[in-house]
């Protein structure tokens, strides 16, 4: 089955689900870097512009740093991306899920200049592209993943209708389908629901029947498999 | 259409992470679909590369009109590899009725300027359907992810122009020192041609790598929708389960 | 055990660890201190509990709840225990001189394509100046004069200004330029590298014979020496990476020319990542070193000496020893 989650083992031996990002969310999360990036020199060089050519050394700097340590800095922060990224809900972490560590961000981040090759990070955007876990060259060398951020999962209301016992003993996995359909029901017309829920007639002993009262004891058996007799 | 068939995991994803499937997709099937691309578009690239001599700013102007086009066998590829099938450029002539042929004058017009056409481009070759029905279809699939759609044209039109500023700079950077061209150089008339061409070059170039990515990241935002609007993925769970 | 009885009975667990986590993550100055065995238990605890509804196929929100609670836990219980510095440290001290003994028969091949011509070129220059308009135009040999004649206040560039910062972000650029020009065109069969590696030497030869020749030699190599050390020595190591990579495509042996350029590239690309470190430091010490007049002589040299003497030392003992 193909998906693009990859798993890492913690040391207690449980995977951890991965989603690597790929070339789309990251491209943005760059361009919204660099605009604040760009923001902030040309402030800068608005305020400075009085100081005359020690003002300029100082927005050399400036850019300089914005440069490279930007991200640095952000990357190591409690976040772990810089402020695109976050936009984006990204965020980027060591290829075992861990947090990034700052000897990481340098090279990931200073690897940037062979990203860039030959113009317009050309190289990296042909990596992402080619690479299953769209890893960018700094990426590679650094170990680190720009992962989607996990979100909180929102509660899910379930609707309630009488329960119903299975007419036979269910596998874990057909559990959790029946479950599933009956977590996604408010979300779905009433036709498609119904067409679903014939699909999973035969936990309720309505094999080959269809229709909303088959759709209702279906939605029963979930109720009765979440645990409320 | 036998979702339980699909080789691909669905699941409610964010927009992003549907067009990276999608792209995950490509790769998977980077054989097939690159095989089958590259049988129809070098060939194609080649008589646009040649209308130079009609006029210089034509073989650009020609790749990209016939982008949409294009994007058809990818498209039809893709399809088969979500369904684990392999597909090589005698299954595509087969199909070229279906693949090539039709919807010709919709696709050389209309679908060219749609910003989204990658997400809605799967409605309209594989779902079948004609007239109003089509219309409503593109209409309900596009509500809420024209945005995501737009993202995506936008991104890889970006990445398109990125390989394309590659390609010409690998030119510069290649040249030894105290040779390289110059702004003026380049700027002069007289090699006003030379430059033209290579521009159409590097971006028939890009267009060649760059598009199969483009149309499977629309594909899979446009399942993700179809995981949205129809619970595909649960469909695959319950038919799976089905004893 | 149902889902709902499962999730009834470990609620409170969960929602405690996520307290626990949601204050650790804001920093938050909290009257009682976290007890870390309190957070490690229960993130042990959680991660069972995942393992367990995975197994029995709970519905997907406990399973999501429990996977975002453990990894965040799994994040905070693991922030920057260590710098990381270990991959550094070992790119440093072994990795990097190591690869680069490895491949001895091309650094040396490289520097002699490298080295012949420039003192080549630099002979011949120095004996006919006039050769040096078949590398450069007369513009440019013009420039080159004015930037070490004794009157530039800062060595090296053209404007005086104090520009050092924008002068090493040029440095940079320009070296690093170069050092992709030596590798990747190893990829036209190594060819391209030869051609560069020449290339370059017969240039920077030509300059400096040049320069000589017009009686600048104490300016120029009094400002090449020091940063050249690395500059020059990186200039090779790239190309020699390039070399790899050409071989591995003309002569791939019993692999297929993919699987050979693979993995010449894996073992190339180290040399590159500490060419371009010594090309950082090259810019650097270019930008802020080699070009301030007010250092004198003996100095620069004394430092030069050095820094050549460490480069070379480092290439060809460190790391020889370690396991």
């Amino acid at each position: 089955m193909l998906d693009t989650v990859v798993s890492a083992e913690t040391p207690e031996g449980i995977a951890v689900e991965l989603r690597p990002a790929g070339f789309g969310a990251r491209y943005f999360a760059y361009l919204l870097d660099q605009f604040i990036r760009i923001g902030i020199v040309y402030t800068f060089a608005l305020a400075t512009i009085i100081m005359g050519g020690f003002g300029f050394g100082l927005l050399l700097i400036l850019a300089f740093a914005l440069e490279w340590l930007y991200p640095v800095a952000f990357e190591l922060s409690r976040w772990g991306a810089t402020p695109g990224k976050r936009a984006l809900g990204l965020k980027v972490v060591m290829d075992n899920g861990l947090p990034i560590t700052p000897a990481a961000s340098f090279i990931r981040n200073l690897l940037r200049a062979a990203d860039f090759l030959p113009a317009a990070y050309g190289a990296a955007v042909v990596s992402m592209l080619l690479r299953r876990d769209f890893k960018r060259l700094g990426d590679i060398a650094a170990n680190t993943l720009v992962v989607h951020r996990p979100t909180t999962p929102a509660p899910v209301a379930i609707e309630d209708v009488e329960p119903l016992a299975p007419v036979r003993p269910l596998q874990p996995q057909d559990q959790a389908a029946v479950v599933a359909l009956a977590a996604r029901a408010s979300r779905l017309t009433r036709e498609r629901l119904d067409e679903l829920a014939a699909l999973a007639a035969w936990v309720s002993g309505d094999m080959g029947r269809s229709g909303p009262e088959v759709t209702r004891r279906v939605l029963g058996v979930a109720q009765w498999l979440l645990g409320r007799r | 259409m036998h979702v339980e068939a699909l080789a691909i995991r669905l699941r409610p994803r964010s927009n992003g992470e549907a067009a990276d499937l999608g792209v995950r997709l490509c790769q998977a099937a980077a054989p097939s679909v690159f095989g089958c691309y590259l049988a129809v578009a070098l060939p194609l690239f080649v008589v646009c590369l040649a209308c130079f001599e009609l006029a210089q700013w034509l073989p650009t102007v020609a790749i990209w009109l016939a982008k949409p086009w294009l994007d058809r066998t990818i498209l039809f590829v893709l399809a088969r590899a979500a369904f684990g099938q392999k597909t090589t450029p005698w299954d595509v002539f087969r199909a070229r009725r279906q693949v090539w042929w039709s919807q010709l004058l919709r696709t050389w017009t209309q679908r060219r300027l749609s910003p989204w056409r990658s997400l809605t481009g799967p409605v309209y070759q594989l779902e079948g359907l004609r007239g109003s029905r089509l219309r409503k279809r593109v209409r309900q699939v596009r509500a809420g992810k024209a945005s995501a759609g737009l993202l995506v044209t936008g991104a890889f039109n970006l990445a398109e122009a990125a390989i394309v500023a590659a390609i010409l700079s690998l030119f510069v950077w290649l040249t030894p020192e105290g040779m390289q061209p110059t702004i003026p150089i380049l700027l002069d008339p007289s090699n006003h041609g030379i430059v033209q061409f290579v521009v159409a070059l590097a971006y028939a170039v890009a267009v060649a790598f760059v598009e199969p990515f483009y149309v499977a990241a629309g594909f899979g935002v446009y399942l993700n929708r179809r995981v949205e609007l129809e619970a595909w993925d649960i469909e695959q769970e319950l038919r799976r389960a089905m004893p | 055990m149902t889902p709902l009885q499962f999730e009834a009975r470990y609620q409170a667990d969960w929602e405690e660890l996520q307290r626990l986590l949601h204050r650790l993550q804001r920093h938050e100055r909290v009257p009682e201190p976290v007890s870390a065995e309190r957070l490690a238990s229960l993130y042990r605890r959680a991660c069972e509990q995942l393992a367990l509804a995975r197994a029995r196929a709970y519905p997907t929100h406990i399973i999501e709840r429990l996977n975002q609670l453990t990894s965040d836990a799994h994040q905070v219980i693991y922030q920057q225990r260590e710098l990381g510095l270990g991959r550094l440290r070992r790119l440093i001290g072994r990795d990097f001189p190591c690869v680069v003994r490895a491949h001895s028969a091309y650094v040396w091949l490289a520097t002699a394509v490298f080295a012949v011509p420039m003192v080549t070129l630099g002979l011949l220059v120095y004996l006919n100046p006039d050769l040096i308009l078949s590398i450069v135009d007369p513009r440019t040999a013009a420039a080159f004069e004015a930037m070490y004649s004794d009157t530039a206040k800062s060595i090296g560039r053209l404007d005086n200004a104090e520009r050092d910062w924008a002068m090493f972000g040029f440095y940079i650029r320009h070296n690093i330029g170069i050092g992709f020009q030596c590798f990747a065109s190893g990829l036209f069969a190594g060819v391209g590298t030869l051609f560069f590696l020449a290339f370059n030497g017969a240039y920077i030869g030509g300059i400096a014979g040049y320069l000589t020749e017009r009686g600048l030699s104490s300016t120029f190599y009094s400002f090449v020496v020091t940063h050249g050390a690395f500059e020059l020595t990186a200039i090779v190591l790239t190309g020699a990476a390039g070399l790899r990579l050409g071989h591995a495509l003309v002569a791939p042996g019993p692999r297929t020319r993919r699987e050979a350029l693979i993995l010449a590239a894996r073992e190339a690309i180290v040399i590159v990542y500490g060419a371009v470190g010594l090309f950082l430091i090259a810019a650097a010490i270019e930008a802020f070193w080699s070009s301030a007049r007010w250092i004198p002589l003996p100095l620069k040299y004394g430092v030069a000496a050095c820094c050549w003497i460490g480069v070379l030392g480092y290439l060809w003992r460190q790391g020889r020893h370690a396991r």
